[in-house]
């Protein structure tokens, strides 16, 4: 299991294409940030800039990269070819999903850590002082959570699919509509307040308001359990 | 001699097309099986069905004693391995890398230069295998299938792609390791001469259904044929040759071609006592034989004639 899981990390590692690029583009928010805060600082040599305001732009950025990353390892064995191959290595079905769901995780957060820790360097490289530091550990937690979920959320439609160009544009589509759906659900059924928290986005956004953190984890886990379990029941069931 | 793989009655529909049909099929431990039939015939799903990759709809598929789909972690990988179709690998890897790759999934840490070697890739061990050509693939897919170190080898096509000098070393490589490794290797080819040429035994498949089967020598001489050939060409002997047994003749090539009731050895000898005692002045007298692709041929038109309109 554990080689499996490495594999999968290792084979993401060598495509160099979506490495470097993953790596540059959540980096150049952090390269933005910079220089947004170095005109600020002429400006004003008693500026303060919060360190999160800017990595939002880094967290959207990783979360479609985790999304892409997701996508790929979902299903390009599946379009490839290269499925096949690993299941005739004696691999059942369900240790390569659980490898391929740990790698996703891991490339995941490592994907979203760099982003944060870019923007930290930066703030500490770029004169002047910050703000922001003191709640570090829970807007890095906000990055992390809609990051991972999407990346398993994008993985079990790539496991479904099996196309990864499709697989990406499904799985924005549908987190985007859910994003717009709820609130509109929402307002449409006024008398059914808790619609809107019952979508993924939704759960995803309320994660740490105070209070909402079970009801959002118990939602954000039936919808990942859903798509995970029609993708298991797919994989399961696929001739290779 | 005991069966390493066994197909039991085995069937597999794919929507209304049969792409099995009551399949049996025995093979015996460390030789070179070779399965024949043209395009569409079945053999490949015949194969994956080998790995535990599809399920049949009936019947029973057994390797190594183990029943399949249901055991197939016990036994692919380690104890079979294989090429299906084509060889498809990580284009952004590098050959060694590949392997790698493969060699985790199968949780081993097998010489992977060794394997290369063997192959004839390990010049080319570092390059990317989005650069290889198909032949180079194919010797590819071959280190990969040996990664386990397996009992049982099974090649879908292994020499599509290969160049003279690869086949030549791939039938080395293929009796090499029946003979020398005592592997069992299951071999399907459109490349008739070139199974000849490195199996023991065959079997033919045609629209699902196993038509022919037995080693290379009783498929390749079952001919009814005897090639009589005389002193004097400048006679013609065809009545004589017919009334000493012989149910038709024709003159071909300086001699005849002689079509007789049966080709049992005793009734050769004596067709050909008669010919002698007749006053026919045999100067050579040879059983027809025919290669595989002659005896396939034959077999595909004689399957095509019994089957109804």
């Amino acid at each position: 299991m554990i080689s499996l899981w490495l594999n999968e990390l290792r084979k993401l590692r060598r495509r160099k294409g979506l490495f470097w690029a993953s790596g540059t583009i959540v980096t150049l928010p952090a390269v933005g940030f910079a220089i947004y805060r170095a005109v600020k600082l002429i400006g004003d040599s008693n500026s303060t800039t919060e360190i999160m305001e800017g990595a939002g732009a880094s967290v959207l950025i990783g979360l479609v990269c985790s999304v892409l990353a997701g996508a790929i390892i979902g299903s390009w064995d599946q379009s490839r070819g290269t499925a096949r191959y690993i299941l005739m290595s004696g691999t059942t079905r369900v240790r390569l999903m659980i490898a391929q769901i740990l790698a996703v995780i891991t490339y995941s957060v490592v994907l979203c850590l760099y982003g944060i820790i870019v923007f930290l360097i930066l703030s500490f490289i770029i004169p002047g002082s910050s703000g922001g530091y003191d709640h570090l550990g829970s807007d890095t937690l906000h990055a992390l959570v809609p990051s991972v979920a999407m990346a398993v959320f994008a993985y079990g439609i790539g496991l479904a699919i099996g196309e990864v160009g499709v697989t990406v544009a499904v799985s924005l589509i549908t987190y985007f509509v859910l994003m717009i759906a709820g609130p509109l659900l929402g307002s449409w059924l006024s008398r059914y307040p808790w619609i809107e928290h019952i979508f993924l986005p939704d759960a995803l956004a309320r994660m740490f308001e105070p209070g909402k953190l079970w009801v959002s984890l118990a939602v954000v886990f039936v919808w990942l359990g859903a798509i995970l379990g029609l993708a298991w029941n797919m994989l399961r069931r696929r001739e290779f | 001699m005991s069966s390493v793989i066994s197909l039991e009655g085995v069937s597999k529909q794919f929507g209304s097309t049969a792409a099995l049909d009551q399949v049996s099929l025995q093979v015996p431990a460390a030789c070179v099986y070779g399965f024949i039939g043209p395009n569409g015939a079945g053999k490949t799903t015949a194969i994956r069905l080998l790995f535990g990759l599809l399920q049949a709809d009936s019947g029973r598929v057994e390797v190594l004693g183990h029943k399949l789909p249901e055991a197939a972690a016990k036994v692919t990988g380690k104890r079979i391995g294989g090429i299906i179709e084509e060889p498809v690998f990580y284009p952004f890897l590098t050959g060694k890398q590949n392997l790698q790759a493969f060699a985790a999934a199968l949780d081993t840490k097998p010489d992977l230069d060794a394997l290369l070697k063997r192959v004839g890739l390990y010049e080319a061990k570092d390059r990317k295998t989005k650069g290889y050509s198909l032949g180079m693939r194919q010797r590819l897919g071959i280190a990969r299938a040996l990664l386990g170190d397996p009992e049982i080898l099974i090649l879908d096509e292994p020499t599509n792609g290969l160049d003279p000098e690869g086949i030549i070393s791939f039938r080395a490589l293929v009796r090499h390791m029946a003979e020398q490794e005592g592997r069992t290797v299951f071999v399907s080819s459109h490349l008739l001469g070139e199974l000849e040429q490195t199996c023991d035994q065959v079997a033919i498949i045609h629209k699902g259904k196993i038509v022919a089967d037995g080693t290379v020598e009783e498929l390749t001489q079952t001919t009814d044929t005897v090639r009589v050939e005389t002193a004097r060409g400048d006679i013609d002997y065809s009545e004589k040759i017919t009334q000493c047994g012989a149910r038709s003749v024709q003159a071909k090539d300086n001699g005849y071609l002689c079509m007789m009731e049966s080709s049992d050895p005793a009734d050769l000898a004596r067709f050909n006592r008669a010919l002698v005692e007749g006053g026919v002045p045999v100067s050579g007298f040879a059983l027809q034989t025919k290669n595989l692709e002659e005896s396939f041929l034959q077999i595909l038109q004689d399957d095509q004639g019994e089957q109804p309109a």
